[in-house]
């Protein structure tokens, strides 16, 4: 059963059509990828899930609740986290604090969101201790985030998404600038975290990634989804070899 | 970014007097209750001010600052006529101008000028301290993270609106209670007190100073209340007392003169302010001890001069100034291996006695050394090595 799931999304800026009629979900303890060429609508269609873009039309689903129209803040409340394309990191904060301040910021809106208290929470420092550790970033905690390689940015903004516990987790090209050794491990920890329970979905190019990860893949061209299913089915599916994979090699 | 301090200052002010004015004569005085009033209601009118622009970007929140500055000092504040209003006739700025008398609270009475300075002295400290407290604790590092990414903010599930109204409401509460204490040290405050005007020559000086820093303000406001106008006529009783030096004094004074070009000159070298460049340069003394020692040391000479009357008062002031400003730079002289770090150090001299060889292939490390020695911004983590791909 899928716990996120969109039906009919359609995003339209003026008369350009960039996310048309689409429906998917993302399963928990799975990692579901999203593939397309570029301009397909991936980016637009996270941003219409996380609430940074309005649909014109559709309806977004989280644990069967609807979520279209609550504003980012409250989605995240919900479970929904999300990392950048574009690197969003927090320019002025070390590594550690950009981690910290995403649980600080979790906990004063969840305050305000659940009521007081929420039983015993274990202390923000041992958490983000914890998480620093569980996402490899414990040797580089204590420096700026500005003067690190984008491969370990991409990571420390995983980590920081991982503060605000979330449910669903939404992934915009996270092995984009990273080496080969780091995606390997990147790879391994979204496996892991797929594992306890997480809903995991990928954008991403790297298509040997995608097919290694995900156990079903959905494939967008020009805002359409133009298959889904498991990375066999994709691999095999003509469709999707003519719009997408087959060009890797002769790019435009 | 607000536009308008002088303007909150303004409605603290008002409230202030309005309700916080008891006795009469020359035994009236304001009250605390009439200062906490006062600060509470510009708290208020910054929210509501703010409410509507939050939702925009900085800039045009700094506009709607200086919208609402301009309309209080031209309708608020030039409405002498009275009013009727449920049976209540007053004021809003009756003569054009109000007197505000000092505050007094038990014992304290800060129309006496000493006690006026200790205290207001005493309460920016306070203020600062807080603000410094405030800015390293979890509410000062979400508006970090806010100002660095707001986007990102917002998916972590931070409120943006809520979160910038409570600041600007901290602000405009700081404004109004500066205000207040300002009024009551002049005495006697018409429209002109709170123009527009003052308001952006205040956040001039306070940029200049180093903004973002508690520090920052509290030079830029010392720039703004007494220092060209001290220095000028400082120079002008040096030169009187002392006509040897004559020269050199005058020559000094006519410097300040045109000291805010140089400020604008500095502003433009380095944008984060004076404050900003101290600080950087204390930073790098903290491995020096015995220069910061030294320096300590020579200060409390200093002190003990004066004390001791073989030294003038200004001249104390003066050799403090330069003193604190000169002791980065004496460290790096004395001490380079300590403030730069070996490494660096180490670097530094190799380049500067084997000129750069093209041939010898550099590390990205060396260029990346070649690059802040050369003060060129440092490669964003972005650009190199990204692989293709937008979707």
């Amino acid at each position: 059963m899928a716990l996120l799931e969109t039906r009919g999304i359609t995003v339209r800026f003026g008369g350009r059509t960039a996310v048309d009629d689409v429906g998917l979900g993302v399963a928990p303890g799975t990692v579901t990828g999203l593939i397309g060429p570029n301009g397909a609508g991936k980016t637009t269609l996270f941003n219409t899930v996380t609430g940074l873009q309005r649909p014109t039309a559709g309806r977004i689903l989280l644990d069967g609740t609807d979520i279209t129209r609550l504003p980012p803040a409250r989605r995240a409340h919900q479970g929904l986290g999300r990392t950048f394309q574009r690197l969003e990191l927090f320019m002025s904060l070390s590594v550690r604090e950009n981690v910290r301040v995403a649980g600080e910021i979790h906990r004063s809106g969840a305050r305000r969101n659940r009521g007081a208290g929420g039983g015993a929470r274990p202390d923000l420092g041992r958490e983000t201790d914890r998480v620093l550790e569980l996402t490899g970033l414990t040797d580089i905690a204590d420096q700026d985030v500005s003067g690190i390689p984008t491969g370990r940015a991409r990571v420390v903004e995983l980590a920081r998404a991982l503060m605000a516990s979330p449910r669903v987790l939404l992934l915009d090209e996270p092995a984009s600038g990273q080496t080969e050794q780091e995606t390997g491990e990147f790879g391994e920890l979204l496996l892991r975290l797929a594992a306890d329970g997480l809903a995991i979905c990928l954008v991403e190019h790297d298509i040997p990634l995608v097919m290694k990860l995900c156990s079903t893949v959905h494939v967008l061209d020009r805002g359409r989804l133009l298959a889904s299913g498991t990375p066999e089915q994709i691999r095999a599916d003509p469709a999707v070899v003519a719009a997408y994979i087959g060009t890797e090699e002769h790019p435009r | 970014m607000n536009l308008a301090a002088c303007s909150f200052g303004a409605v603290g002010t008002l409230v202030a007097f309005h309700t916080g004015i008891a006795g009469s004569g020359l035994d009236s005085r304001l009250t605390v209750q009439g200062v906490l009033l006062g600060v509470a209601a510009a708290a208020v009118v910054g929210g509501l001010v703010a409410l509507p622009a939050l939702r925009l970007r900085g800039l045009y929140l700094a506009l709607a600052t200086m919208a609402f500055g301009v309309f209080l000092s031209t309708m608020v504040l030039r409405d002498t006529t009275e009013h009727h209003v449920l049976g209540h006739t007053f004021t809003i700025f009756p003569t054009g101008s109000i007197t505000v008398p000092a505050i007094r609270v038990g014992p304290l009475d800060l129309r006496d000028g000493p006690a006026f300075l200790i205290t207001v002295a005493v309460l920016f400290a306070a203020i600062g301290t807080g603000l410094v407290a405030l800015r390293n604790s979890g509410y000062g590092r979400r508006l970090v993270a806010m100002k660095d990414s707001p986007a990102a903010s917002a998916m972590l599930g931070q409120n943006l609106v809520r979160l910038k109204l409570s600041v600007f409401v901290l602000s405009a509460a700081i404004a109004g209670l500066g205000g207040i204490l300002m009024s009551s040290a002049l005495g006697a405050v018409d429209t002109d007190t709170y123009s527009i005007v003052v308001s952006l020559s205040l956040l001039m000086l306070t940029v200049v100073a180093g903004i973002g820093y508690v520090s920052g303000a509290l030079f830029g406001g010392l720039l703004a209340g007494v220092g060209f106008s001290l220095l000028v006529t400082t120079f002008n009783d040096l030169a009187a007392a002392d006509p040897d030096l004559a020269g050199l004094y005058r020559l000094l004074g006519h410097l300040v003169t045109v000291s805010p070009a140089l400020i604008g000159v500095g502003v433009g070298h380095n944008p984060s302010g004076t404050v900003h460049q101290v600080v950087e340069g204390y930073r790098s003394l903290r491995r020096a001890r015995p220069v910061l020692v030294g320096g300590a040391v020579l200060e409390a000479v200093l002190y003990l001069l004066t004390l001791s009357g073989a030294m003038d008062r200004w001249w104390f002031g003066i050799l403090t100034v330069v003193l604190v400003m000169m002791l980065p730079l004496l460290g790096r002289m004395l001490m380079p291996a300590a403030v730069l770090g070996p490494e660096e150090h180490a670097r530094q001299r190799r380049a500067l006695s084997e000129p750069a060889d093209d041939d010898v292939p550099r590390t990205e490390r060396d260029l990346r050394a070649l690059d802040r020695a050369l003060g060129l911004p440092a490669p964003t983590t972005a650009a190199p090595g990204v692989r293709r791909g937008t979707a």
